[in-house]
């Protein structure tokens, strides 16, 4: 009863279990493959837009060069305007200057490195060294190559070069970056192409471009990193950088990227150069993967709900299965139970119909005894009443005793037809006494054709259980044919059956024994198994059936040997405690 | 009164009565026994009678009582009577020589007429039994003679048969017929023939 429920308790929860770790994995897998999605789309739309906005300060310098190129000399003037309305446009470009590279004497390096070195404010004097620009720029060339080897020789070389940059325009005034130690960088650049390079400033890079030749003039854009995108432009979830040859241009470790990410999966990543610039920027976005984020809590906790819910279900559906098959299987049993009654029933029924055949002869003889008589008896009264002088009193007499011998005859048959019956048992309380009798009489002709002597030992207090009379008449008959049986074959002389009733304590017993060679021990045990028996003729199902016939009133039969030799059944009954007279006479007239 | 007793045997003593009743009616005289060991008890040989005897009965059958009877050299006819008709049985009894085989209920027209076949029966056995006696009285040589009358021979053919004078055969005869109780001729010779059958 409570193993298959446990066992499918058991089964639920492992199949809860086994659902619950498959949604975790499959809830990894999506979340991480989701999450990394994201970025990656997340990172091609920044990139675009920063790729975007660098394309727009490549066209603002192309414009500002274009300017200055127009005319001769430079329309500073103009200049400014546009570079301040750039500036004040596109806020993240923090600083335009338009500078002159070249030095108009073309003197030796370590001459311009000194005038470099005194030029700290030199600035102030940019219209006059506009001119010397103009002046110098075909030496430039050389000019560059020995700013460059100024850079290049040591530090002494870069406080020598800074002479060698000569700002032209400047906005903001004074947002100014140390432009010195670029400026054989920025010579080196091909005309008409832009160079990034660092800056001293943090998160700051620079673009430069220089202009036609044969102006040595260059534009200098100094790029804040932080605003190319737009606050809400940046992912609060990811980890942005953007770096320029390695160095840190940006780094935006993202708001709500809590703790460290799950270990067990590796985090997505996405870099990108940003095109357009020298290819030298770098967008890179990196996303933590927190367990909460790959195995939402809420979803896994509403997955576990439904799961067990599910469970619960198949476990209850699993269930109410076990208890249908098993309702089903009792009401099998049930059904089986009937139909075995019912054959029972038709055996007893069978097996009395095939007693009857063996009985037939000595109740023929019974029966024709009165028939004779009575036959008999009146063909001599029907001579005596043909008589000159008819004898009325002999005839009366003859008349009454014939009365008497039909009625002894009808009572004969009525046994008869009550033995054969195949009445359902009516178990009622029964006197066995009566019962005791009544197979007597039916079998006593039998048995004393056979020379077996039945001796009664009745008990005088008229023991009564409940019982079907027939069926337990059926009990005894076999009982007393099988000690006949045994007596005849064993050729015993004396042959005798005794039958006793008795009351002992709460049960009545009725005792059938015989004088005979009693039951061999290897029979003993094997005595009520259906189908087995020592007669030659026999079918074995006697002494089953009467073993189901007792049972069936709640009693029992045993088998054994008498200590003076013989076998002896002992039937035991409960004892009905009802009116004997009532019992009795019930089954007299009924 | 019929010229014999009938003797009835039947273990039940209802059918007993009735039938000693019913014969009664017919004048036939009925002496009724309950078991065969009692009639073997009191049989008396000097009172010839027809039996009639329940075929089935505990402890001696019917048969076994008319087998027992004749080891005794009682040979009276009997009728059995028996509560159902079992062939093998009937057989078994006719093998046995008994003189009719009955089945219950007896009809009582049925049963006096195999009593009345019974003391016929009876009758000629009791004659042949008679025959005998008598002729075992009789020497050798009395009955070679008495043969020779019943042959129809006259005495002088048997004297001359027998090589002896005529007087010798007479006093032959003579013998005869004082042994045999009889001087009739024809007598001698139904005797002769009775005892010889």
């Amino acid at each position: 009863m409570t193993s298959p429920l446990s066992t499918s308790r058991l089964l639920g929860l492992a199949l809860w279990l086994a659902a619950l770790l498959a949604f975790a994995l499959y809830s990894v897998e999506t979340s991480k493959a989701r999450l990394a999605g994201e970025l990656e789309v997340t990172g091609r739309t920044l990139h675009r837009l920063i790729s975007q906005r660098a394309a727009q300060h490549d066209a603002h310098m192309t414009s500002l060069i274009a300017l200055t190129s127009g005319a001769e000399p430079a329309p500073l003037g103009a200049v400014r305007q546009v570079m301040e309305s750039i500036v004040r446009f596109y806020p993240r470009i923090a600083w335009i200057a338009l500078v002159s590279l070249g030095e108009a004497g073309g003197g030796a390096g370590p001459a311009t490195g000194g005038a470099g070195a005194a030029s700290g404010s030199g600035a102030e004097s940019g219209a006059g060294g506009m001119g010397a620009a103009s002046a110098g720029a075909a030496d430039a060339g050389s000019a560059a190559e020995a700013g460059v080897a100024g850079t290049a020789s040591g530090a002494s070389g870069a406080a020598a070069g800074a002479g060698g940059v000569r700002m032209l325009v400047e906005v903001p005034e004074g947002g100014g970056e140390d432009l010195v130690p670029l400026r054989g960088a920025i010579s080196e650049q091909l005309r008409g192409k832009i160079g990034v390079h660092a800056s001293g400033k943090n998160g700051r890079y620079l673009l430069a471009k220089r202009a036609q030749a044969p102006s040595d003039a260059a534009l200098v854009f100094g790029i804040d990193a932080a605003l190319l995108l737009e606050p809400e432009e940046r992912p609060a979830w990811a980890h942005l950088r953007l770096t320029l040859d390695g160095q840190t241009l940006l780094d935006l470790p993202g708001d709500d990227v809590l703790g460290a990410g799950a270990s067990f999966v590796q985090p997505p990543h996405f870099e990108k150069v940003i095109d357009g610039e020298g290819q030298r920027i770098l967008l890179s976005l990196d996303r933590a993967l927190p367990l909460d984020a790959l195995l939402p809590l809420r979803s896994l906790l509403g997955f576990a709900v439904l799961a067990g819910l599910a469970s619960f279900a198949l476990m209850f559906a699993l269930r109410q299965r076990a208890a249908a098959q098993q309702s089903q299987q009792v009401a099998r049993q049930a059904e089986a139970r009937a139909l075995l009654q019912e054959r029972e029933t038709l055996l007893a029924h069978a097996s009395r119909v095939n007693a009857m055949g063996e009985l037939a002869s000595g109740i023929a003889h019974e029966l024709t005894q009165p028939l004779t008589a009575v036959l008999s008896r009146s063909q001599a009264a029907l001579r005596l009443a043909g008589a000159e002088k008819p004898d009325l009193g002999m005839i009366t007499q003859a008349l009454d005793v014939n009365v008497r011998e039909a009625k002894r005859a009808g009572e004969m048959l009525k046994r008869m037809r009550d033995y054969a019956s195949n009445k359902a048992p009516e178990p009622k309380p029964s006197a066995l006494n009566g019962i005791v009798s009544e197979i007597v009489a039916l079998t006593a002709a039998d048995l004393e054709r056979r020379g077996v002597k039945l001796e009664l030992d009745l008990a005088v207090e008229a023991p009564e259980a409940v019982v079907d009379p027939i069926e337990m008449e059926q009990v005894l008959h076999n009982l007393i044919r099988n000690a006949a049986d045994a007596l005849e074959a064993a050729g015993i002389l004396d042959a005798r059956i005794s039958i006793a009733t008795k009351i002992v304590g709460e049960d009545v017993k009725i005792e059938v024994a015989d004088n005979g060679p009693g039951i061999a021990p290897d029979v003993l045990p094997k005595l009520f198994v259906p189908f087995f028996t020592t007669k030659a003729d026999g079918m074995g199902l006697g002494l089953s059936l009467c073993q189901t016939l007792v049972e069936r009133v709640d009693g029992r039969i045993e088998a054994g040997n008498a200590a003076v030799g013989g076998a002896r059944f002992v039937i035991t009954l409960p004892r009905a405690k009802s009116r004997n007279a009532e019992a009795m006479s019930g089954r007299q007239d009924g | 009164m019929s010229r014999y007793q009938v003797y009835l045997i039947d273990d039940d003593e209802a059918v007993r009565e009735a039938l000693a009743f019913l014969l009664g009616t017919y004048g036939i005289s009925v002496e009724t026994f309950g078991d065969p060991q009692t009639f073997l008890a009191h049989v008396d040989e000097a009172k010839p009678g027809v039996l009639v005897v329940d075929l089935r009965m505990p402890e001696v059958s019917g048969l076994q009582l008319y087998q027992r009877l004749a080891e005794r050299g009682i040979d009276w006819p009997t009728v059995m009577i028996t509560g159902h008709g079992d062939v093998a049985a009937c057989r078994r009894a006719f093998k046995a020589g008994i003189q009719d085989f009955l089945t219950k209920p007896v009809d009582g027209e049925v049963l006096v007429e195999a009593l009345q076949q019974g003391f016929s029966s009876l009758d000629s056995r009791l004659e042949k039994r008679e025959a005998r006696a008598l002729l075992a009285k009789l020497t050798e040589r009395e009955r070679e003679v008495l043969d020779m009358v019943a042959r129809g021979w006259a005495s002088k053919e048997i004297a001359a048969s027998l090589e002896v004078s005529a007087r010798t055969i007479d006093a032959h005869r003579a013998k005869i017929a004082e042994k045999l109780g009889t001087s009739s001729v024809a007598e001698q010779v139904r005797l002769a023939l009775l005892s010889g059958a």
